[in-house]
């Protein structure tokens, strides 16, 4: 009988022994897992933000070449009112706001296909051929297209159309701003691929966790206003979705430096009438 | 009952064994004693710095087309330097012959050979280089001195390169390899500027050969802090001292009470790094050009548009300028963007502006109209300058302040002289007497 006492405590111990030296086991698998995925360091901090719960898709290290750009903001839209029609045109602060006499039905389930066809009528809206659907910023009830520029899109709130729709497929109005005159200030020159960008932003401490990086795009937006003068700069824009809402934040880094681009007013002004993505 | 006595020492065999295994596999195991690497992240200092191949890119690019005319690739939409660098690779099996040294008809008969492109440097670099600058081709050749890389345009098996100082002519034969790329970019959207490559007081120089049209620009600079260049060049370092500063006038000077020394100028918005450190005293341009982007890598500035201008044996000075439009840009004092000077075997300086073009802004001013070289030259003469003092002739910008705002700098084309060692401006030059 003693005996057997002595088996029980001696099975105890080496069981906890046992549960002691399994916990060491495991952490050292993760060590060891840590050690192999140190080759360079952009995956490395891939891995950190997948492990702080952020959900990227793929990446692309491709860069890109770019310009500085200037574009400038005049009344080039007034004095194309004229040739409009079936619409009544107001000009207000270098922004057309034009409702349709008839509405314009447009295709059900891809109303940009309808849309394409039409801009390429002057009558429809002026300098339609310069602008392209952008399908990040749309909604079901506003169809969002952006200006042209130099083998790149100005995402900005002054080169821009947004159509409204009403629930029967039809645009009722539309909101227009166009810069006249978009030229490179500079030679092209190379930018930062997708995946730095992303990485800087984490870095910035601006990726919250538990969120999901929607999509990426490499655009113009405005870096200064001199007069009527706009310089805008090649940046990348990210946009991030907490996994509970289905709202979207843009972030925004310059391609070219890699610094983060903080909202100014009229930036906030941007990204509040193009916030509600789904 | 019989079940349960042996229940016991079995669970207690199998208890044993399975601490002992474990034991093995964790005892066995390397990534126990192998520390977790620090993930210092400086990759954001790499990815700023720009690579050799972009600093000591060459600055100009020369067409010569079938019936010699010359004309100078000027930047409009692309840089051209880099779009011809981009399409100098595959070269395989190569092999240097020198061709001809100290004659002048065989290097004018290279340098101004029809079909041909032609890259510059404003002093010479090395084939070491020039083969860092074209991904390591031209490695194991001899390491001699190149001011000028000739690039045929109709001839794939050949490239020359051309030695200023001693009108040396090296010929490297290559594997055949397709021109096709290097056509492309004569096509593309680059403004020309009819010149010519003519000797000088003794030495090639590229004419402009009429009046030229020049766009001034207006650029936002960047001004960094001190603090920024403090922390890399002093605090950076594996000695524990504590930085001093001195303030005089316009003169801080920041120092490690021991060997460095950070001193900035308020009013120029200069820095100025002296090392009084044992340095290796290097004398072969190869070594001097590496010890100096080592250089530039520690001071953390953007190199954006930053390039080699040029090395002055004599005082040991390699200065850098920042380029608009593939032309340089000059202070009032003539000084560029960073310089890195050998003094000797215990002392060097590193100079560098706070204050640097970042942005460009549409400029509302006109074109200005520079003068062909020719006719400046004469006019220098006539205004009583030795012909024989002015040691270089080349297009840039001079950098002014702007009247409205100190984020500002207007950037006006001129011509700068190299007037006796000093780069001074044309303008400046003539409205002086």
């Amino acid at each position: 009988m003693n005996f057997r006492r002595i088996e029980i405590i001696f099975l105890v111990t080496f069981i906890a022994i046992d549960i002691f030296l399994f916990g060491m086991f495991e952490q050292n698998m993760n060590m060891q897992a840590e050690n192999v995925s140190q080759g360079d360091s952009d995956s490395k901090i891939i891995k950190e933000m997948k492990d702080d719960q952020i959900k990227v898709g793929s990446l692309s290290k491709k860069k890109n070449f770019a310009y500085y750009l200037s574009g400038t903001q005049n009344d080039t839209l007034r004095n194309q009112m004229g040739q409009l029609l079936n619409q009544t045109p107001h000009y207000v602060g270098y922004e057309l706001d034009s409702e349709f006499k008839d509405p314009v039905k447009v295709n059900k389930d891809n109303p940009q296909q309808s849309i394409n066809k039409l801009l390429m009528d002057p009558t429809f809206v002026a300098f339609g051929d310069q602008y392209q659907y952008s399908k990040d910023l749309s909604t079901p009830r506003s169809i969002v297209y952006i200006q042209k520029a130099m083998g790149g899109l100005m995402y900005s709130t002054e080169a821009q159309i947004r159509f409204t729709l009403n629930g029967r497929y039809q645009i009722v109005s539309y909101t227009q701003s166009y810069l006249q005159d978009i030229k490179s200030l500079r030679e092209k020159s190379e930018t930062i691929s997708e995946t730095r960008a992303l990485i800087w932003l984490y870095q910035y401490n601006e990726i919250p966790n538990n969120t999901k990086v929607s999509w990426a795009k490499l655009g113009y937006t405005k870096l200064l206003s001199i007069d009527d003068d706009r310089v805008f700069i090649p940046t990348w824009i990210i946009a991030i979705k907490p996994q509970n809402s289905p709202q979207v934040q843009l972030k925004k880094i310059n391609a070219f430096t890699g610094g983060i681009i903080k909202e100014t007013n009229e930036n906030l002004k941007n990204s509040q009438s193009i916030s509600g993505v789904n | 009952m019989r079940f349960s006595k042996y229940l016991i020492p079995i669970a207690l065999t199998i208890a044993v064994i399975i601490s002992l295994t474990l034991s093995v596999v964790i005892w066995t195991n390397p990534a126990n004693y192998k520390n977790r690497q620090n993930s210092s992240q400086n990759t954001q200092n790499e990815e700023i710095t720009k690579p050799k191949r972009y600093v000591y890119a060459p600055t100009q690019a020369i067409h010569t087309d079938s019936n010699g005319n010359q004309t100078i690739l000027v930047n409009r939409l692309v840089n051209s330097v880099s779009e011809i660098q981009k399409t100098m690779h595959g070269y395989k099996n190569v092999h240097l012959k020198t061709l001809s040294t100290k004659s002048q008809d065989k290097y004018f008969q290279i340098a101004n050979r029809p079909n041909s492109i032609m890259l510059n440097y404003v002093s010479p670099v090395s084939i070491r280089v020039i083969s860092d600058v074209t991904n390591k081709y031209f490695e194991k050749l001899p390491n001699h001195q190149v001011s000028r890389i000739v690039l045929p345009t109709n001839d794939s098996t050949r490239i020359y390169l051309l030695n200023d100082k001693n009108f040396a002519v090296y010929q490297i034969k290559v594997k055949k390899h397709s021109l096709k790329n290097l056509n492309k970019v004569l096509n593309m959207n680059i403004r020309r500027v009819p010149a010519s490559l003519q000797l000088f007081n003794g030495q090639p120089m590229i004419y402009v050969k009429s009046q030229i049209q020049m766009q001034p620009y207006k650029y936002l600079i960047d001004r960094q802090s001190e603090d920024y260049y403090v922390s890399r060049l002093l605090n950076n370092r594996d000695s524990q001292s504590n930085v001093t500063v001195k303030r005089r006038k316009n003169l801080v000077t920041y120092s490690d009470q021991n060997t460095l020394q950070l001193a900035f100028n308020s009013r120029t918005r200069m820095g100025t790094f002296s090392d009084f450190r044992n340095n290796s005293d290097q004398q072969s341009v190869t070594s001097v050009l590496d010890d100096s982007y080592e250089q530039l890598v520690d001071l953390g500035l953007p190199l954006d548009s930053v390039r080699f201008f040029n090395y002055d044996t004599n005082s040991r000075t390699v200065s850098y300028r920042t380029f608009v439009e593939g032309f340089p840009i000059f202070r009032a004092n003539g000084f560029g963007t960073i310089s890195t000077q050998t003094l000797n075997a215990n002392a060097k300086r590193l100079q560098f502006s706070l204050d640097n073009p970042e942005v460009p802004i549409p400029s509302k001013q006109g074109y200005s109209t520079l003068p062909a070289t020719e006719t400046a030259i004469r006019r220098l003469i006539a205004k009583g300058y030795h012909a024989k003092d002015i040691r270089d002739l080349r297009i840039g910008y001079g950098w002014q302040k702007d009247k409205s705002s100190q984020l500002l700098i207007n950037l006006i084309p001129d011509w700068y002289v190299n007037y006796k060692g000093t780069w001074r401006s044309y303008s400046s030059l003539i409205n002086r007497y």
